[in-house]
């Protein structure tokens, strides 16, 4: 089996990653530079961090290497892996959607947006209820108190 | 610039001043000079993290060209085998095509926000060994791979030594805990001699992600960088609040910006509160403590743990306290750390970490589209940018599309944006009016609510000015002559006064 050709990316840290073209040439704007022909000796990314970079790389490896077939288990794998992705912090995430504007990953810059918009919208219903649970906590706390301090005051 | 040297052996701390630029040798000189034994200065060597010794090319080649810079804090011995060198543990898991060809601490000082500033500090982690390599790349669910923060640690609280706790970390094959590994270290650290309370737990767990974000803590009074050792000095220590600031913006002997960190415990829950000092808001975060504790002792007991095994058996075992601990970290990080730092930066001038204002304006609007009208709506009463933003005729109009179907070509005057408003109120009337007329066919016998057989049963109200008035409005044309005055008796001559003219 021959190794499919690699592409070496470098940002601005210095590092190096070497990934397989496959992967290479999901976001966009590296599949041009290819075709441009400026690949070859590595691709400067020169405002993208390592630790954004290795993400990115993660999520379009697991992209690509899914197959593309209408397999349940394979699209809700999919769908899983996408749904712990974006659940990282804030600061990540916009660090993320930066680089990923850049690159020009179109299904991976869908997918932060909709995280994004989510965010903005509030809170889902979920954590709705645990606000209120924890709320009815805090206001029967309250009350108790009152009762006691009133107890005390023997009023 | 300023340094801190410390003794290997006796772990006693000098401070030294060193000109600008010095090289390795100079910095042997002024430290032999400090040296109460006098040894020669040529048997002494330097390290960053007590494993690899730090060596110029060339004898005057200056140690700020090796990343060393103002604040940092590096060992000296006189043995010259005083450090040992790492062994590059072991391969990664599974080749996988994505190898960092040189080490990857780097990232992990990139994590913090406030990175910018922090470039002259880079090149330090090239130094030390390799063995950290292979703890980032997994195929792992990206929260593990959140920032390999072991190392953050050195760099940030520069007081803090790790080494230990490091080791420990670096030896977790696979699925290591990368927020918990970074959670265990400042564990080991601050909870050493004492026996964890569990506020204690929250309290540094706490004080770990403001670390991870590039905070350092600070005495408020003297504006002087606090040592980390001093957790364990007063026994309230977690009652009182703590402040914090960064390292850019410390000037000596000037006034310094700083956030305030209090906690208050309400019974099983704990909140924690940040605001910048003479700034407006505080951000709020409240944490269950019942829930959490368990999980921070999990990650607490697995300090000092060692070897693959272990995380093996971790694997199964605690994935859950691995989420709930990753929920924490999210959570105070959103919470707390990232509006104080932008708070903090905004006060001191510094750029901004990322946020969603700092986005450009194509992507905002990117966003702005996944978003319904209503939403859209809400997100322009934020500030006068966003207002901006959000009104864009062809936002609303695909928005208007998106809700109400079709456009049907009316009054082509009004922005779409008005349209809209206008539908939706129409909208929201008529499923008022449908609700109501609904409720009353299908209501049961209630005594505060009219009968509705004509004769009105309403309790309170002007049922003698306006008979006619039930709760679906006029029931037929006003009798009479329309509203009346309580005070007016109709039709009544007063003794005759009404008509005359006076006297």
């Amino acid at each position: 089996m021959s190794f499919s050709k690699t592409i070496m990316l470098r940002n601005y840290d210095g590092e190096t990653f070497v990934v397989d073209e496959v992967v290479a040439v999901e976001p966009q704007t590296i599949e041009h530079m290819i075709e441009d022909g400026c690949a070859n000796t590595s691709i400067p990314l020169p405002n993208i961090t390592s630790k954004i970079l290795s993400k990115v790389i993660e999520h379009c490896k697991k992209h690509v290497e899914t197959p593309n077939s209408n397999e349940k288990d394979a699209k809700a794998d999919l769908k899983s892996f996408d749904f712990d992705f974006v659940k990282a912090d804030q600061g990540t995430l916009f660090d993320l959607i930066l680089a990923v504007n850049y690159l020009n990953i179109k299904g991976l810059l869908d997918l932060i947006y909709q995280t994004i918009a989510d965010m903005i919208k509030g809170k889902t219903p979920e954590e709705e209820e645990e606000m209120r649970r924890v709320n009815a906590w805090v206001f029967s706390c309250f009350v108790g108190v009152t009762c006691l301090y009133f107890k005390s005051k023997k009023i | 610039m300023k340094l801190r040297l410390r003794s290997v052996e006796t772990k006693e701390t000098l401070k030294i001043e060193t000109p600008n630029p010095c090289s390795l040798q100079q910095l042997r000189e002024l430290v032999s000079q400090k040296l109460p034994s006098a040894s020669t200065s040529s048997t002494i060597h330097f390290s960053l993290n007590r494993k690899d010794q730090l060596t110029t090319e060339s004898s005057l080649e200056s140690i700020q060209s090796i990343g060393i810079t103002s604040g940092d804090l590096i060992y000296f011995t006189t043995n010259p085998n005083g450090f040992s060198t790492a062994p590059v543990s072991r391969q990664s898991q599974n080749p996988q095509t994505v190898i960092p060809a040189s080490s990857k601490q780097d990232e992990t000082l990139n994590t913090v926000a406030s990175e910018k500033v922090r470039q002259s500090q880079n090149p330090q982690t090239v130094i030390p060994a390799s063995s950290k390599q292979d703890e980032t790349l997994n195929t792992v669910a990206s929260e593990k791979v959140d920032s390999g923060d072991n190392s953050n640690a050195e760099e940030i609280a520069e007081s803090m030594e790790i080494e230990d706790g490091e080791s420990s970390a670096i030896n977790e094959v696979g699925k290591s805990f990368s927020v918990p590994g970074f959670l265990r270290k400042v564990f080991t650290e601050e909870l050493r001699d004492s026996d964890g309370l569990n506020r204690k737990l929250l309290r540094v767990a706490v004080h770990a992600v403001l670390l991870e974000s590039g905070f350092v803590e600070i005495d408020p009074a003297s504006n002087v960088l606090k040592d980390g050792n001093n957790f364990g000095v007063k026994d309230n220590w977690y009652l009182a609040s703590v402040h914090y600031t960064l390292p850019e913006i410390i000037v000596p002997g000037g006034n310094v910006e700083t956030v305030k960190i209090k906690f208050q415990n309400l019974g099983k829950y704990c909140k924690v509160y940040g605001s910048l000092i003479n700034g407006t808001m505080v951000h709020s975060v409240l944490v269950d403590e019942d829930k959490l504790v368990p999980f921070l002792n999990v990650v607490w007991a697995n300090c000092g743990a060692v070897v693959a095994t272990m995380a093996e058996n971790n694997e199964i075992a605690n994935v859950e306290p691995e989420k709930q601990v990753f929920e924490f970290w999210r959570k105070i990080k959103d919470g707390i750390s990232l509006p104080l730092l932008i708070d903090l930066c905004e006060k001191a001038g510094l750029q901004v970490p990322p946020c969603f204002m700092q986005l450009p304006t194509e992507l905002k609007l990117k966003i702005l589209e996944s978003l319904s009208g209503v939403e859209i709506a809400k997100v322009s009463c934020v500030c006068s940018e966003l207002r901006y933003l959000a009104s864009s005729d062809d936002l609303w109009k695909q928005k208007y599309i998106e809700q109400f179907g079709n456009v049907a070509g009316l009054n082509s005057g009004t922005g779409f944006k008005t349209r809209f408003a206008n539908s939706w109120e129409a909208n929201k009337r008529r499923k008022i009016a449908g609700r109501s007329a609904a409720s009353i066919m299908g209501r049961r016998r209630n005594p505060f609510a009219p009968s509705g057989m004509g004769f009105p049963r309403i309790i309170g109200g002007d049922y003698d000015l306006f008979p006619n008035l039930g709760p679906r409005g006029l029931v037929g044309l006003p009798q009479g002559r329309g509203p009346r005055l309580r005070n007016v008796i109709p039709d009544c001559n007063l003794g005759g006064f009404a008509g005359s003219n006076g006297l």
